[in-house]
């Protein structure tokens, strides 16, 4: 039997008479990149917000590592191993690109209740700073406000810090929206390394990167999961040609 | 030079010319000198105390003179009944002694500050600006109705809190009580907001939803800012009672907590000394036009449109960063 990581079962949540989801299930494997894909307004960036707890479900289960977490608050779901990047960036633009790295880091060790050593020579911060900035590529950005970044970059730190808890399910969400060419390879080439270190689940639009990068694809259409399968089960899925081909 | 070592220099620039003030001021035979700038300093303490809040925790409160007031009104009350040789509802006996009253000024402020803040800290925004108003508002008018305590006109002291080695009744010797207090809030709020504390808190002003995702919880952190600053405005309240003797309502009064507001902003937010530069801009002026103008306001008003249009981080920035 395969080893699940993440299983939703049944998961519904109307927001009045819009069904955002619809008695949708699904389940990804541990250590795969798993992708949502789905027409516009199919309901991708709700599941997410389910998952990560952002907004509550009307009924159905989410499993993470067999335990039921559909009724913890956010800040619970990520100490139970979530970790979430966002659709619209939002990192800390007031913050400096080390500041906003240490304060991921210093995130996972434990209460902040420390009112008089300077965060950034704290053990934990000088040990894993400078690696964990390298991991994305901003060594040479650390002083800069994070505001000031390019809309890539932004992308880059956003992806860094939610890596830095070391989330056992990483929750990707568009993470080539607003990407050139070079940013998009850029971050494949990122999303790739990060495999076997994490599990994957990525809500992505951009079909050539999904095919390329993921080992499981979910299609959704009107907020339940139509197909679940490789690659190349979902490119031959008549059905999923259909919700696509009939959105044209 | 580098924004770093401007901002150096002027630190200590500052610092050493409030060490030499009472000096200078009794050279040139401007004894006054030395009041006015003891306000300065205690004016300072309140307005760096709401920069932790607005600059660091994003939490714009127009409420922070009920902190200010509560710190004073408690100075004076315990003073009253000391005086009077009648102990506070009957059993607690009142007290001149500043090391007994002022940390006990401070205490009520910040338990005031927890209160307020918990229920506030439930809002955002306008919301949060409202609240906090209303709150202030709230504590003005119960201040009018302390008909024991001299409801509108207020409760004089007759003498200023005795301390142990000092004679606070002293000027000078005030002076460098407030002077020391001052540096000591200044010195407590730039490690904090440097701190994993601080890095926290300025993240979840930048970004709740972002603080949130951290899995760390945003609103503990903001009602911990919110209590260090309402207990340093409790002690600028108890210190601005000791120098003009007298406390009134108007010390929690909403255009008190608007004038810190000016002196925040003027000086410049999220800088922490900005804000004294603020405090000592904002009250000579008023020292100086009031001279020439009872509507000295008038004047000030277009200065601030000034300031806040062209330098955005206030005076300090514009001093310390060369854009």
């Amino acid at each position: 039997m395969a080893d699940y990581i993440l299983q939703v079962k049944n998961l519904c949540k109307s927001f009045g008479a819009v069904e955002a989801s619809r008695d949708l299930s699904f389940a990804v494997q541990r250590g795969h990149i798993h992708a949502l894909i789905g027409p516009n307004g199919a309901g991708k960036t709700t599941v997410l917000n389910l998952l990560s707890g952002e907004l509550q479900a009307d009924s159905g289960t989410i499993f993470l590592n067999a335990k039921k977490i559909n009724k913890l608050p956010v800040h619970q779901r990520v100490s139970a191993g979530l970790g979430r990047s966002f659709q619209i960036t939002s990192i800390f633009e007031s913050l400096s690109v080390s500041e906003n790295m240490a304060l991921a880091i210093l995130a996972g060790e434990g209460h902040n209740f420390r009112f008089w050593r300077n965060a950034m020579t704290v053990g934990v911060v000088k040990r894993e700073l400078a690696g964990a900035l390298a991991r994305v590529d901003l060594s040479d950005r650390e002083e800069q406000l994070a505001g000031n970044l390019s809309h890539g970059e932004k992308r880059q730190l956003e992806v860094g810090m939610a890596l830095v808890g070391k989330p056992q399910l990483l929750l990707l969400d568009e993470p080539m929206a607003g990407q050139g060419a070079g940013g998009t390879v850029e971050l494949k080439k990122l999303i790739l390394g990060l495999k076997g270190q994490t599990t994957i689940l990525l809500v992505e639009h951009d079909m050539d990167v999904v095919f390329s990068l993921a080992d499981r694809i979910s299609v959704i259409v009107y907020g339940h999961c139509i197909a679940s399968g490789s690659p190349e089960q979902i490119r031959t899925n008549p059905e999923v040609q259909m919700a696509y081909l009939g959105e044209q | 030079m580098a924004g770093g070592v401007r901002k150096t220099v002027l630190i200590a620039g500052g610092g050493l010319f409030f060490c030499l003030l009472p000096w200078a001021a009794h050279y040139f035979g401007e004894q006054y000198l030395v009041s006015l700038f003891t306000r300065i300093l205690i004016y300072s303490l309140a307005a760096v105390s709401l920069d932790l809040l607005i600059g660091y925790g994003g939490l714009i409160s127009l409420g922070h003179a009920a902190f200010v007031g509560i710190g004073g009104y408690v100075t004076a009350i315990f003073f009253q009944h000391s005086f009077e040789a009648e102990p506070l509802a009957g059993i607690i006996p009142g007290s001149e002694n500043a090391l007994l009253v002022w940390p006990l000024a401070v205490i009520v402020a910040a338990a005031f500050a927890f209160l307020i803040g918990s229920l506030s800290l439930r809002t955002s925004g306008m919301h949060f600006i409202m609240i906090t108003l209303a709150f202030a508002q709230m504590l003005y008018y119960f201040a009018v109705g302390l008909e024991k305590y001299g409801g509108d006109d207020g409760l004089s002291l007759y003498s200023r809190n005795q301390l142990v080695g000092m004679d606070l009744a002293n000027d000078v010797h005030f002076y460098f009580v407030c002077l020391f207090f001052l540096s000591l809030f200044l010195l407590i709020s730039d490690r904090l907001v440097k701190s994993r504390f601080g890095l926290v808190l300025r993240g979840a002003a930048s970004s709740s939803r972002r603080i949130h995702a951290l899995g760390i919880h945003g609103r503990r952190y903001k009602l911990i800012c919110f209590i260090i600053g309402g207990a340093g405005a409790g002690l600028a309240g108890a210190l601005l009672a000791n120098q003009t003797e007298y406390v009134s309502p108007g010390l929690l009064h909403w255009t008190m907590s608007g004038e810190l507001m000016v002196m925040v902003l003027l000086g410049g937010l999220g800088s922490l000394f900005g804000p004294v530069l603020g405090a000592a801009v904002y009250l000579l002026l008023e020292e100086t036009l009031a001279m020439y103008t009872e509507h000295w306001m008038v004047y000030l008003g277009p200065i601030l449109i000034v300031v806040v249009l062209f330098a955005k981080r206030g005076l300090f920035g514009l001093l310390t960063h060369r854009d």
